[in-house]
Parts: C-alpha cells; sequence; structure tokens
C-alpha cells in the first residue's frame, strides 16, 4: 500500500538484525578460536517506476522497495597467535579445523584449549573427544608435544595425530555454538594447514572496526525509522486534511 | 524481543568473569603455591533469522554471546625460594600435600607453610594437618627431608639422625579438574580422578625439599595486560548493549 513505508521499515529490521551480529562478536572477544561473522546488505528486487499514458505505458525509473540482510560471511582471517606454555594448548595457522566427537556427530573447531581427562584422552574444554587418527586421543602425560603436522610426541615419540581436516567451501560450514562448526561437505585431509603446540588463537574480531559498524547500523536505522516517520505523517496529511474545505 | 540483548548481556557477564578471574590471581600474587587460573570461553546457541526473499538456501544466524566454558587451573611448577622455616616444604614435581580436614575429608595443597603442632604433627597456618602419621618431637636441631619423603631430625642431645616419619604426596590424572575450595586447598572431583597417594621420588610424584616454599605462579605483567583487554571487552559490550538499547527506544517512541 504504502510503498515507502514498507522500505524504510525493512531497512530497520535489517539493521537491528545487523546489530546483534556485531554485539555477538563483540562478546566473543575473549574466546579462543572464534571467527568473526559480517554481512553485507542488499536491495530487494527493484521494480519500475511507470508513467501511464493514453499511449501505453512508459518507464521512468527503477525503484528498490527494500533491503535485506545477505546470509552471514565467516571471515576465516587468521586469529593473533599468544604463547602460553602450556603443552596441551594448541593454535592453527592455515584453513584446517580439528575433529571432535560429539553426542550429535562429528563436530570441527579451532579452539585449542584441551585437557588430558581422567581416563587419558584428549578433550576440549567441554569434555568431547578431540579426534586422532584412529579415534579418541589416548594420551601417555600431560607432558605431550605437537608437531607441525598434528603428530603428537610423548617422550620423542609420535604416538598419535590429530585429525585435522580443510574444506572446500568453508562458507558452508555453521556455527553450532560451543566453539564448534559444522558442515554438510565431507571434508578432506587438511594439507595447508600448521599445528603448534603451547599456543592460542585468540579470537579475530576487530574490536574497533566492529564499533564503527555498530555507529553505523545505529544511525542508518535511525534513517530508516524517521523515514517511516516521514511516511506516517504523510498518510495523516492525506487522511485527514486532503478534501477538506 | 529481550533476544536483541541477549548477545550484548552475555558478553557483559563473561567479560565480568574474565575480571573476576584476574581478580583473583592478582589478589593471590604473593600466596605461596597458588596457581595461576584462566578463564575459556566458548559461543553461545545460534538462532535462525527468518531470512524473507531468499527461501531456502544460506542460512541467517544471529549468535546469543559467550560464556565461561572452564576456569583452568595452570599447573606449572612455581619457583622454590628459601625460607626461614626449616619445617616449610615445597613440592618440586606434579604431586600434592594431602591435608586432613576437621569434617574427616581430605583436600590437597601446594603450600607447603607447615609447623609442628603440640602434639608435633606437622600443620598449616589454619592448624590443619598434613595426612600422615608424622610426629616431629619439640625442640629438634635440624629437620631434612629425604628423597623418598622420609623425615629425618637431630636431637640436641643425640649424634644421630632419627627418622620420624613419611611425608605423603597426592596426584591426580587430570590436575586440571580439581575445584579449588578457598584457603589454598584444592578438592577431588569426578573431573580430576581420585587422588592417588604416594611417596616423593615415586615415578610423576616430584620431590619435596624442605626450607623452601613454592612462590605462586602469577605473573604480575601478563595479568594486567590481560585485565586491560577484559576491562574494554566489557565497556565494548556494554557499549553495543546500550546502542540497542536506543534502537529498541525508537519503536516505543514512535509516535503518530
Amino acid at each position: 500500500m504504502i510503498r515507502g513505508f514498507y522500505s524504510a521499515v525493512s531497512g530497520m529490521v535489517e539493521n537491528l538484525t545487523r546489530a546483534q551480529i556485531i554485539a555477538n562478536n563483540l562478546a566473543n572477544l575473549g574466546t579462543v578460536g572464534y571467527k568473526e561473522d559480517t554481512n553485507v546488505f542488499r536491495s530487494f528486487k527493484s521494480i519500475f517506476l511507470q508513467r501511464i499514458s493514453p499511449d501505453g505505458t512508459t518507464p521512468l525509473a527503477r525503484i528498490s522497495t527494500g533491503t535485506e540482510i545477505s546470509p552471514v560471511v565467516l571471515k576465516l582471517d587468521q586469529g593473533s597467535l599468544t604463547a602460553t606454555d602450556n603443552p596441551l594448548d594448541v593454535a592453527m595457522t592455515g584453513p584446517g579445523f580439528f575433529s571432535i566427537q560429539t553426542p550429535n556427530g562429528i563436530a570441527y573447531t579451532r579452539t585449542g584449549h584441551l585437557y588430558r581427562d581422567v581416563e587419558g584422552q584428549l578433550v576440549t574444554a567441554d569434555g568431547m573427544h578431540v579426534l586422532g587418527q584412529n579415534g579418541p586421543i589416548a594420551l601417555p602425560s600431560r607432558d605431550v608435544e605437537f608437531g607441525p603436522d598434528g603428530s603428537l610426541f610423548a617422550d620423542g615419540l609420535a604416538f598419535d595425530k590429530l585429525q585435522l581436516v580443510e574444506f572446500a567451501n568453508a562458507q558452508g560450514l555453521k556455527k553450532i555454538g560451543f566453539n564448534r562448526y559444522d558442515s554438510a561437505e565431507t571434508p578432506t585431509q587438511a594439507v595447508a594447514t600448521q599445528v603448534k603446540g603451547g599456543y592460542l588463537e585468540q579470537s579475530n574480531v576487530d574490536p574497533i572496526r566492529a564499533m564503527t559498524d555498530l555507529l553505523t547500523v545505529q544511525r542508518a536505522y535511525e534513517a530508516s525509522q524517521f523515514i517511516s516517520n516521514l511516511h506516517d505523517q504523510m498518510t495523516g496529511k492525506a487522511v485527514n486534511e486532503v478534501g477538506k474545505v | 524481543m529481550m533476544g536483541v540483548f541477549r548477545a550484548a548481556v552475555q558478553g557483559m557477564i563473561s567479560s565480568r568473569n574474565w575480571i573476576d578471574v584476574i581478580g583473583q590471581n592478582l589478589s593471590n600474587v604473593d600466596t605461596i603455591g597458588f596457581k595461576r587460573t584462566r578463564a575459556e570461553f566458548q559461543d553461545l546457541l545460534y538462532r535462525q533469522v527468518a531470512n524473507s526473499q531468499n527461501g531456502p538456501g544460506p542460512l541467517l544466524q544471529v549468535g546469543s554471546g559467550s560464556d565461561v566454558v572452564a576456569v583452568q587451573n595452570m599447573f606449572f611448577q612455581g619457583a622454590l625460594a628459601d625460607s626461614d622455616s626449616a619445617t616449610d616444604l615445597a613440592v618440586f614435581g606434579d604431586g600434592f600435600f594431602p591435608i586432613d580436614l576437621p569434617d574427616g575429608t581430605v583436600a590437597y595443597t601446594r603450600n607447603g607453610n607447615f609447623h609442628p603442632d603440640v602434639d608435633g604433627r606437622l600443620v598449616n597456618p589454619n592448624g590443619q594437618r598434613l595426612a600422615s602419621a608424622l610426629s616431629v618431637p619439640a625442640g629438634f636441631e635440624t629437620f631434612a627431608v629425604q628423597g623418598n619423603g622420609e623425615v629425618v631430625i637431630k636431637m640436641p642431645d643425640s649424634n644421630d639422625s632419627i627418622s620420624v616419619g613419611q611425608i605423603p604426596l597426592a596426584r591426580f590424572a587430570n590436575p586440571a579438574g580439581l575445584i579449588s575450595s578457598g584457603d589454598n586447598l584444592w578438592r577431588a572431583t569426578d573431573a580430576s580422578g581420585a587422588a592417588q597417594i604416594g611417596n616423593p621420588g615415586d615415578p610423576g610424584f616430584g620431590q619435596v625439599q624442605a626450607g623452601r616454599l613454592e612462590r605462586p605462579t602469577v605473573q604480575l605483567s601478563d595479568e594486567m595486560t590481560q585485565l586491560l583487554i577484559a576491562q574494554r571487552s566489557y565497556q565494548l559490550n556494554s557499549r553495543a548493549l546500550s546502542t540497542l538499547d536506543a534502537m529498541i527506544g525508537r519503536i516505543t517512541e514512535q509516535r503518530p
């Protein structure tokens, strides 16, 4: 009915969603291995304004009917590595992930603060088994070393190797919370990924950019809201004042 | 609708917990046998947002912030410093001193600040006893701990050293799973596994040294850097919350 009103409101809704995505990135500034969610806006299908004249219709201009937020794009840039001296902290450089066994099947993560559990197996902070070449990895002691290809050494002898994977289409990965990713794609053995023991990969969220994005989003939201108010006033005038004598 | 604020609020909560953990480390910068702890975070569940035009396809997901998944005790060896008292003990290695608590349970500590009580039993500054039958007679001249934890003393009126008992140590399959119960004591949990009791010098238990104390593993400069980051993280999240609030506020203020 009131075309401009709907497109202004769609601008509000999408900017509010975008603000929440930015807030989630900021909330994960301290989350090891976290990858930032980014996205861009795009417009709905545009339509032609047309003039109706006795000769038929003449196109005047294209106008958009509003904006829509595009699906989340994972920013897979490398996070910075910090040294921790803890032998069970693992960071990765490159595009890979390590595989973990969850109650709902195999998931993938880059979060490397690992533990040795009571049974001596390598687990994540929430107790999920980290997978090696033959299922869960049994550690002979806490003093193990990681080789660059994910091999595990105890007293200089390799005893297992992390199951490192890479994805042809990493954008197909879906975040499922708890630092895990799910993928519909079957991953391949990692070739371009290196493992570094005693380091952690920090979150790749850039707080300064997130903050400026948040301001931009807020102002865009306010502008859309202002437009929707204008449309409301215009409609009010049309309803109440047009036709008054 | 309050879901709008979820991520920002969770971000503030986890930053606050982060600051709390750092604060605990900082306040124990001089505590004998203290092990620094580290907050570890995870992101939370994602909810899907209706994506009107695309239909099925890539998802638009909005996360709900972050949460502390674990606070890990970092069991690094602390530096051993000489002390004034011969009955001060320090562990070099993975072992813990088992402590008998008045309620009959056992706790574990790396704080070896012991002295003999009236019965000659070794007690910590809170008067809790080392879990051992060891009894040290009053007025001893020298106090030494052998490699296997045997305590040997010499009385002033004698030339011979006598053995008065044994210092036990406990170790755990997963020390990171121990839970702190205050007063520099840890308790065993299902995650840590039950304590294995042994003697100093047994494989994996470490050595006990007399006349020394273990310094805390807290590094002031590291903790202050972490504190700056955590504090900024809190501010950023509270800024995100107030921005979201201002955005929502404009809807409710919209006048006809």
